[in-house]
């Protein structure tokens, strides 16, 4: 049964005037405010204005391009160019920065039992936040993996536990991949090491030079319109120790304690910092076509549409060919990662509609060339792998 | 301002600055505080307008921006207090689906679809009078227009 929202519309809001009294108030009211000073019916308000503000968007002031999270650093790698765009947009905050006269009310870091947990920076849109933690004053034990201890009812957005679809944390490890794509420390590049231990497990840096460690939380928001930014983002932490050791069960509380950190998330709105095109055209000759595309800083949305069966999906196979990389006017890329395919309208219009996120870099979207999706890969005559790609220009 | 220019500013836009009111905030009780701001701010605006149109789209932008004021100072408010004996009844909201599904939306949503299907504004219209790009505002009746057939759509699937 088809409804015409066009016209239930126009109806409830015909439903919605003033009375005839209401109208005869305000044409009063209207001959009188010339003579007298602002008169209102109603209520009378009390405010006290603060420097908060609900607008989404970069701290105002003088923007700092500062140093970024160690984590966040290796993950995007971002160039000066980038990191002043990310922070002029507000997609990057780097919250340590903030202090405490221009931002009364929130509490960016926390000490207890000698360890102190700060808030270090915020990678945000309207699809998810990265948050980027640093600890200080724990001492890791030889060999053992850091591991926080915290409840997920226990972290909040203006109080509600229910704003994500996926939250977790892991520890940063010290490591990144270099532009050939091997394995290396971040601090000097050299390749990732092997200890001597039955499972050969990797060598990894957790601890900096200062001693501390860097925690990063990735939360992905529910998808129900709603818009998480500008509101009151609230975590507890209540412990850290270590991770189970392989071969063992139960990560380990080494230290317990109470960690309250809450801060306004704010972030870039996609609305405002993303190219979005309908180019309505087929991938190569897959069968599958690209009707719109939403190309943000750092997610992407896309909806394709097929014109023949598949039911792979149902098996947790991934909608092809897939997008891999986003590809800039000056030839670099940026490749991404598929984080969600929603099949809600597979069955009645074969349409698909997923979700991507950089994860080798942060897009200008003022510079995007191109969606290139996977057609396959051969090894070269150099032992890489080449990939090939049909693309769908970005205008 | 004379009788006659009062009425007529009264008889023209009272009732879309309430919906435009409601649209925004999800109630009715501060519309005729909005009202009296924009009307106020007419007064004593130096604007001049070429057309009916002109003056009409001042009008709605004027009252998404004292719309976007007024939920500011709900937000950091510290004291109120109630004006009991001025206190006026809100404008009545039918009780609909479709209003109750439009409330769910955001709010930028919320005024594209109005400004679209009601005041049949142009996305471009749309786009000048909330200060967004004509491209912004598709995007918000785009995605508008989907979850409120979705949240229809799962509202009716429940009464069947």
């Amino acid at each position: 049964m088809k409804h015409n929202v066009k016209a239930e519309l126009r109806q409830s809001m015909d439903a919605i005037h003033f009375s005839v009294e209401d109208k005869e108030r305000m044409v009063e009211f209207l001959l009188s405010a010339e003579a007298a000073p602002k008169k209102r019916s109603g209520k009378k308000l009390l405010l006290i204005t603060l420097a908060a503000t609900l607008v989404v968007g970069a701290l105002t002031g003088a923007a700092v391009f500062t140093r970024w999270s160690r984590s966040a650093q290796a993950a995007y790698n971002p160039p000066q160019q980038i990191k002043e765009q990310a922070e002029k947009t507000g997609l990057s905050v780097m919250l340590e920065n903030k202090t405490k006269e221009t931002n009364p009310g929130e509490v960016l870091s926390a000490t207890d039992q000698g360890i102190t947990i700060t808030a270090v920076q915020s990678i945000v849109d309207n699809y998810g936040a990265d948050l980027f933690f640093r600890i200080e004053g724990f001492t890791l034990p030889e060999g053992r993996a850091p591991e926080m201890f915290w409840d997920r009812d226990r972290v909040t957005i203006d109080g509600s536990t229910e704003f994500h679809d996926s939250m977790t944390g892991w520890f940063y490890d010290g490591t990144t991949r270099n532009e050939a794509g091997e394995w290396v420390y971040a601090s000097n590049g050299l390749p990732v090491k092997f200890g001597n231990d039955k499972y050969q497990s990797a060598i990894y840096q957790w601890v900096a030079d200062d001693g501390s460690l860097e925690y990063q939380m990735a939360i992905r928001f529910q998808d129900n319109g709603e818009s998480y930014l500008g509101k009151e983002f609230a975590i507890h932490f209540d412990g850290i120790g270590v991770g189970a050791e392989k071969g063992g069960i139960m990560e380990e509380p080494l230290v317990s304690g109470s960690w309250d950190l809450h801060w306004t998330l704010t972030g870039a709105d996609n609305a405002e910092n993303s190219v979005t095109i309908t180019p309505n055209m087929e991938i190569g000759d897959s069968g599958l076509t690209l009707l719109e595309a939403e190309i943000g800083q750092k997610t992407i949305r896309a909806v394709y549409q097929s014109d023949h069966d598949w039911d792979g999906w149902k098996q947790l196979e991934f909608l092809s060919p897939g997008l891999y990389q986003i590809r800039m006017k000056d030839g670099s890329t940026v490749q991404v990662v598929p984080t969600q395919e929603d099949y809600a309208r597979w069955e009645t219009e074969r349409i698909c509609e997923v979700t991507y996120e950089t994860f080798d870099g942060i897009l200008d979207v003022s510079q995007l060339d191109s969606l290139a999706y996977d057609k396959g890969s051969e090894i070269g005559a150099d032992g890489q792998r080449i990939h090939t790609f049909d693309y769908i220009p970005i205008q | 301002m004379d009788e006659f220019h009062a009425r007529r500013l009264v008889d023209l836009y009272a009732d879309t600055i309430l919906r435009i009111s409601y649209s925004y905030l999800k109630q009715t009780c501060d519309a005729e505080d909005i009202c009296q701001t924009v009307f106020l701010k007419y007064l004593t605006s130096n604007c001049t307008f070429d057309s009916i149109e002109h003056e009409k789209a001042w009008i709605i932008r004027t009252t998404i921006n004292a719309c976007k004021d007024h939920l500011k100072s709900a937000f950091v408010r510290r004291t109120v207090a109630l004006d009991e004996a001025e206190a006026v009844a809100a404008p009545p909201v039918p009780d609909t689906e479709v209003l109750d599904a439009l409330k769910k939306l955001p709010e930028q949503y919320r005024i594209s679809l109005y400004l679209f299907y009601y005041e049949d504004y142009s996305a471009k219209e749309i786009g000048d009078v909330m200060g967004k790009t004509e491209a912004n505002v598709t995007q918000y009746l785009s995605r508008g227009r989907r979850k409120l057939r979705e949240l229809l759509e799962a509202e009716r699937r429940q009464v069947v």
